[in-house]
């Protein structure tokens, strides 16, 4: 018996004041978050100690004046929070006058900024919650700032929140500087944190009160210390006349709201926040019609004859039995790979098309045998496939099945008693997958983008394809045209760098290509011994470059360990989208040594260390938080050997990873995703080769530590 | 305002597979199918009480009606299979409440699911001394969630039900459960040995579901 990885699924919770309605956001003694103009839980501009409930995430839109912010926040543990952040200042170089400084070519500067959050204390009693932030630690530094901030609620509807603020939130009337002075960032170009910095130079005290008329109306009012000293006084893009800010807020609920301000004496603003929290599901629950019951065997003793083993003779009882499988795993989007059964014993390969959680197609497919097979087979030996590879092998006992259908807390229970294991190979004594299922061809029309700069891109139409055939093999493209564009307002600055345009010349990518053919190629995907995949990918692999790509994966199925081995070899391709090579002449072999592990609780680490497209050696390292229902939040960053010169604006590449899966916004099955990776800059060093359908990420769904998160509550569903 | 259980949202007749599969498709020339055509979900849908009896009879099985406040949701569900004491009820859709003895102990596609549970049969209920209740239902990040309560009955005395146009006198029972800082009350009358309306609670998230038996 494989034991589970992860703790015990069950919580007890405390649920006083919950009976009246819906399941409401953990309950707190104090009042929700709500976010300030920089997209952090704050008050106006100014942040405050708390911080959101542990997994949500948060876009806000904010601006006043000619400032906009659009930053989005991810609670990554109860205790540690980041962002990612925006803010566009118009009229940047109206009134000055110094061709020595580049930034005075933009007549609207774009700024980026990460943030971190540390959640030192939470609220209880007498102690209010307290937070440490690092704003804008790396990067160009005109954001920067450190603070330490408490917010103490009193009764419950207000809030007071002070705090000490040193860079922007120290620059107006401060009282000293504690820790010395404030050395310039080590900008360089940027991207590097700047620790050099934190805490130093003035300081000032800011603070606020946040009063919550009623469960919609929120009433704020804060003392900010910014002085905005490049934006309103050297550039003097708006007046700041008054440090005192307010404002009044509409929160629909805890998703979202929407505020007005009136803002440094000077200027009216706004703030739309959305909140969501992946762990609650859009629609109610998990939707979707039930099972159908467990079949149950005749007794013994009551019907000997049905317990007979003489049935497996019967030279037609593979057909027949597929059938009527077919009739109870059809509808739920199942479909028999291969099948095979001994008079004891039967094996079930299955394609699961429709839930998104493997757990739940396999306890159907369990339904389903009870029903269908005679009543001398005992073992079910159920093997989820995934592109022509069986990724696991779950054995349970039809016994247990029968007798724990309607037991409390029969997840867990069941869990206990099935066996996980490898099932590569082929199947002994199996006629394959019915010859009606293969080919399999699906294709999809649907909105798409392509960002060439920061809010910049175009947007148009992608059709997909994909054409699968028996034994593993995919063929698939993709093929974008451009409905409507804004790349005539970006404006290109040379931003430094040397290495050869693997990713740079995006902006000529995306402009020479009305019509693009992104992908068309031809994997192949293997699963030749035990705990070894193996993926070989030939054709125009992605945009941008085109050749193939090989990997190699061992993973076995319940370990928290996984390695892979990828090489490729790619030619970069032409600018128009085409077939043709001919405007680079640049072809590279690249390749990975990669090491994955799952932390539990949905944490995911990867490493890959090796060689990338511009030729330069080094690591990647990403992170990802996984929820039970597949939303995923993950940062990534890459460290390779092209020097900060080389590499040019942003040191090295980073960036941040969003999936939000269809079925947590319908509640019906689906086994659709929506994915998106924001970089805040796209440049040429530490990039891959972006080729689809990598073995990892493809076969996780059906081992222990994916199956695991979802068993509980799905297996019986 | 909230969220619709969208499976819940049309007062679907159902299309019961009162046996098995093959059962299924058989039903759809009957009574039941072709009230089925009737109520299919669209806009306009009258409000499940508007619904006469006799439109109700056609079908020619029992009907439950389910309710729940909380998404404002109503449905009929007829009996889809049974093994002993427990009986599946399903909508067209596939929803489902499962009664063992009468008592609710697992639904499925309301959202946020009773997964299963360890209740007491009627006559337990009805006895009125201390028995307990166990809950699994599933919760945020789509974990389950345990509540173990103690529950108590108390008779409260008769009451006449006007179900769909019929009047049944029944004995009116509250059953009050507590435990983990919570307290909620189940309801049920009693017509004889049969449970002819129920008010039992579900999960945080659906709060109480009511069962009303239209159709015997």
């Amino acid at each position: 018996m494989s034991t589970r990885r992860s703790k015990s699924q069950l919580a007890v919770t405390a649920l006083a004041g919950l009976l009246c309605g819906p399941l409401a956001v953990p309950a707190r003694a104090e009042m929700r978050p709500t976010l300030s103009f920089t997209g952090v839980p704050g008050l106006i501009d100014m942040p405050s100690g708390e911080a959101m409930a542990d997994g949500n995430f948060s876009v806000a839109v904010a601006g006043f004046g000619p400032i906009t912010r659009t930053t989005l926040s991810f609670q990554i543990t109860p205790w540690l929070s980041g962002s990612y952040r925006i803010q566009n200042t118009r009229n940047w170089n109206e009134v000055v006058n110094d061709p020595a400084n580049p930034e005075n070519l933009y007549s609207s500067y774009n700024d980026r900024s990460f943030d971190l959050r540390i959640h030192l204390l939470k609220e209880s009693g007498w102690r209010p919650s307290v937070t440490i932030g690092l704003q804008d630690f790396a990067g160009t530094g005109k954001f920067g700032a450190e603070y330490i901030a408490a917010t103490k609620t009193i009764g419950d509807r207000v809030k007071i929140t002070g705090g000490v603020g040193w860079g922007r939130l120290g620059s107006y009337n401060s009282f000293g500087s504690p820790f010395g002075d404030r050395p310039d960032p080590d900008v360089g170009r940027g991207g590097k944190p700047n620790a050099n910095t934190w805490f130093r130079g003035p300081a000032s005290f800011f603070g606020g009160i946040e009063w919550q008329l009623n469960d919609a109306w929120t009433v704020k009012a804060e003392y900010s210390t910014d002085a905005y000293g490049e934006e309103a006084g050297y550039r003097k893009t708006f007046e700041r006349r008054s440090p005192f800010n307010f404002g009044i807020e509409y929160h629909r609920d805890e998703t979202m709201s929407v505020g007005i301000y009136s803002l440094y004496g000077s200027e009216i603003g706004f703030n739309v926040n959305f909140v969501l929290d992946p762990k609650r599901r859009a629609m109610t629950g998990i939707l979707g019609a039930g099972p159908v019951a467990v079949g149950q065997r005749p007794s013994r003793s009551a019907d000997p004859d049905a317990w007979d083993g003489g049935w497996v003779t019967q030279p037609d009882a593979a057909p027949i039995l597929r059938d009527n499988l077919d009739k109870y795993l059809n509808p739920d989007g199942i479909y028999i790979e291969d099948f095979a059964y001994t008079a004891t014993t039967v094996q079930i390969r299955i394609r699961n098309d429709k839930f998104d959680a493997g757990a739940q197609a396999i306890g159907r497919t369990a339904r389903a045998l009870s029903h269908v097979m005679p009543a001398s087979v005992e073992v079910f030996e159920i093997v989820p496939v995934v592109r022509g590879m069986a990724a696991s092998k779950v054995t349970m006992r039809r016994s247990d099945i029968e007798s724990l259908e309607h037991v409390a807390n029969n997840g867990a229970v069941l869990r206990d008693r099935v066996a996980f294991g490898d099932a590569s190979g082929g199947l002994a004594g199996g006629s394959g997958a019915d010859p009606e299922y293969y080919p399999q061809f699906n294709w999809g029309l649907g909105l798409g983008y392509r960002v060439s700069a920061p809010a910049r891109g175009d947007v148009g139409l992608r059709a997909t394809a994909s054409y699968e055939l028996p034994q593993g093999i995919v063929l698939s493209g993709s093929v974008y045209g451009r409905v409507y564009d804004n790349l005539d307002k970006v404006f290109v600055i040379d931003k430094g760098g040397s290495l050869p345009p693997v990713r740079s010349d995006v902006r000529d990518y995306n402009e020479d290509s009305p019509l693009a053919l992104e992908r068309l190629q031809a994997a192949w995907y293997a699963h030749p011994a035990d705990n070894i995949y193996t993926r070989l990918t030939f054709g125009y692999l992605e945009p941008m470059h085109a050749g193939i790509s090989g990997e190699v994966l061992w993973k076995p199925v319940d370990s928290r360990l996984a390695l892979g081995l990828e090489l490729n070899y790619t030619k970069q391709r032409d600018t128009d989208g085409g077939f043709g090579f001919g405007d680079y002449d640049y072809s590279i072999a690249t390749g990975h040594v990669s090491a994955y592990y799952d932390f539990g609780n949905g944490f995911l680490g990867q490493l890959d260390v090796g060689r990338y497209l511009a030729g330069d050696t080094g690591a990647t390292i990403t992170l990802d938080r996984e929820f039970a229902n597949g939303w995923k939040v993950g940062a990534f960053a890459s460290f390779t050997s092209a020097s900060a010169e080389e590499f040019g604006e942003g040191s090295f590449d980073k960036g941040l990873h969003l999936t939000i899966p269809m079925n947590w916004l319908l509640g019906q099955p689906s086994r659709k995703e929506m994915d998106a990776t924001i970089r805040p800059l796209q440049r040429d060093g530490g990039a891959r080769v972006d080729v689809q359908g990598r073995l990892y990420d493809t076969i996780r769904d059906y081992h222990t530590g994916r199956l695991d998160e979802q068993w509980d509550s799905r297996v019986w569903r | 305002m909230g969220q619709q259980g969208m499976a819940l949202k049309s007062i679907g007749m159902l299309a019961v597979c009162a046996l098995t599969l093959a059962g299924c498709s058989a039903l759809k020339g009957t009574g039941a199918g072709a009230v089925l055509a009737m109520f299919k979900g669209k806009g306009d849908q009258p409000a499940a009480t508007a619904i006469p009896r006799a439109e109700l009879e056609k079908a020619g099985i029992p009907l439950i009606l389910v309710r729940n406040k909380t998404f404002g949701t109503e449905a009929f569900v007829g009996p889809r299979d049974s093994r002993g004491s427990l009986v599946n009820w399903a909508t067209a859709d596939g929803v489902l409440v499962t009664l063992r003895d009468g008592v609710l102990i697992e639904t499925r596609g309301l959202g946020g699911d009773l997964m299963s549970s360890a209740m007491p049969g009627i006559g337990q209920v009805i006895a009125g001394g201390s028995h307990r209740r166990s809950y699994f239902y599933t919760g945020p990040d789509d974990r389950i969630f345990r509540l173990d309560l103690t529950c108590s009955t108390e008779a409260t005395g008769s009451e006449t039900l006007a179900i769909f146009g019929l009047a049944y006198p029944t004995r009116h029972l509250v059953e009050t459960c507590r435990g983990d800082g919570v307290e909620l009350q189940n309801e049920y009358w009693m017509q004889g040995g049969l449970i002819r309306q129920s008010r039992e609670w579900v999960s945080p998230t659906l709060g109480y579901v009511e069962l009303t038996r239209v159709i015997d």
